[in-house]
């Protein structure tokens, strides 16, 4: 609950922290937590798309997890997205050069 | 010599016969290097699927009252990073499969995003949720009925502009064999995922179509 009121460099410091945590965690209800938190945080720049890509690919990023860092990144881009879909063609449109082929990297190994 | 006549630096001069002779000389070789290479391919498409079953097996081994975990969080990421050809071994597995599909049906959302991730493509959705719902309406038992209905609609969702741009009829498709799937439901979240997908398919649907989903979903209760 402290997203919305830390200064814009710490709130983004913190936020892409919690992406790269979430990146190797493997727990359903530990992901739902910071994904929670991550849709909390306000003020917030995006510097690392391809690390949201990366996290959007996990396995167990899904309904309401997708949801919270779909409302995350929309904080950024001023735009909503409704579904994956909307986002990827967002950066498509925006030359974003994201890499949505690749698989994903297990945390487990 | 095709290739070079083509831009003329080949003239045949009356050779015409001597052309023909020597391609169906050729064609023997030919049809046995194209059987040789769909033999191959069989071969390959064989062993995914064979693969892709420790992944069907600990889906259906799954304890649903618990996250993805253990064995099965294994093998969903097995799935994920595995190749097109692994993916397309277990859809096929899957779909084919006689066994019971309640787990597959509640774990799906799990099993598309390691199947699909966030592919943009969606030529390879549209391909399986037509071959869903062609499922969906030879399955004999409503257990799979449901899975293929339940599935297609997530199918569906996750892309709907893209997939109806050819088959505008497609959400229509769903919705019946979602009510097919609903008749004497004797789960109560599958009368929950039909109310679920009908919000998701509601703007897509014509007002008939989605005024029927509503009544069925009030009949069932």
């Amino acid at each position: 609950m402290l997203g919305d009121k830390l200064p814009a460099d710490q709130a983004e410091a913190g936020a892409q922290q919690i992406v790269a945590v979430m990146q190797k965690m493997n727990h359903l209800d530990q992901l739902r937590s910071l994904g929670e938190a991550l849709a909390h945080i306000q003020t917030v720049k995006i510097f690392d798309y391809p690390a949201i890509v990366e996290l959007l690919k996990h396995v167990l990023i899904v309904g309401e997890i997708r949801r919270s860092i779909l409302n995350y990144v929309s904080r950024d881009t001023g735009q909503k997205f409704d579904g994956l879909q909307a986002f990827v063609d967002w950066a498509k449109e925006e030359n974003k050069n994201l890499d949505w082929e690749s698989p994903p990297r297990n945390p487990l190994q | 010599m095709l290739f070079e006549r083509t831009f003329k630096k080949v003239q045949f001069a009356g050779y015409h016969g001597y052309l023909v002779c020597s391609t169906l000389r050729f064609l023997p070789g030919l049809f046995m290097l194209l059987f040789l290479l769909g033999v191959w391919n069989w071969a390959l498409n064989w062993q995914a699927r064979q693969n892709s079953k420790p992944i069907l097996a600990a889906i259906r081994g799954a304890d649903l009252s618990k996250p993805p975990q253990g064995e099965e969080l294994q093998q969903l990421w097995r799935l994920a990073k595995g190749s097109q050809r692994l993916k397309n071994g277990f859809l096929k597995e899957a779909i084919s499969d006689p066994a019971p599909h309640a787990k597959l049906t509640q774990r799906r959302a799990y099993i598309s995003q390691s199947v699909f991730g966030i592919d943009p493509y969606t030529h390879k959705r549209r391909t399986l949720l037509e071959r869903l719902l062609k499922a969906a309406q030879e399955a004999r038992y409503r257990d799979s009925k449901s899975w293929y209905a339940f599935w297609s609609s997530d199918m569906f969702s996750s892309a709907p502009e893209r997939l109806s741009e050819r088959a505008s009829d497609i959400g229509v498709k769903i919705v019946e064999a979602m009510k097919e799937a609903m008749k004497n439901p004797s789960d109560p979240w599958q009368l929950s995922s039909l109310d679920i997908a009908l919000g998701m398919l509601g703007d897509k649907l014509p007002a008939h179509q989605a005024e029927a989903g509503a009544q069925q979903i009030i009949e069932a209760m």
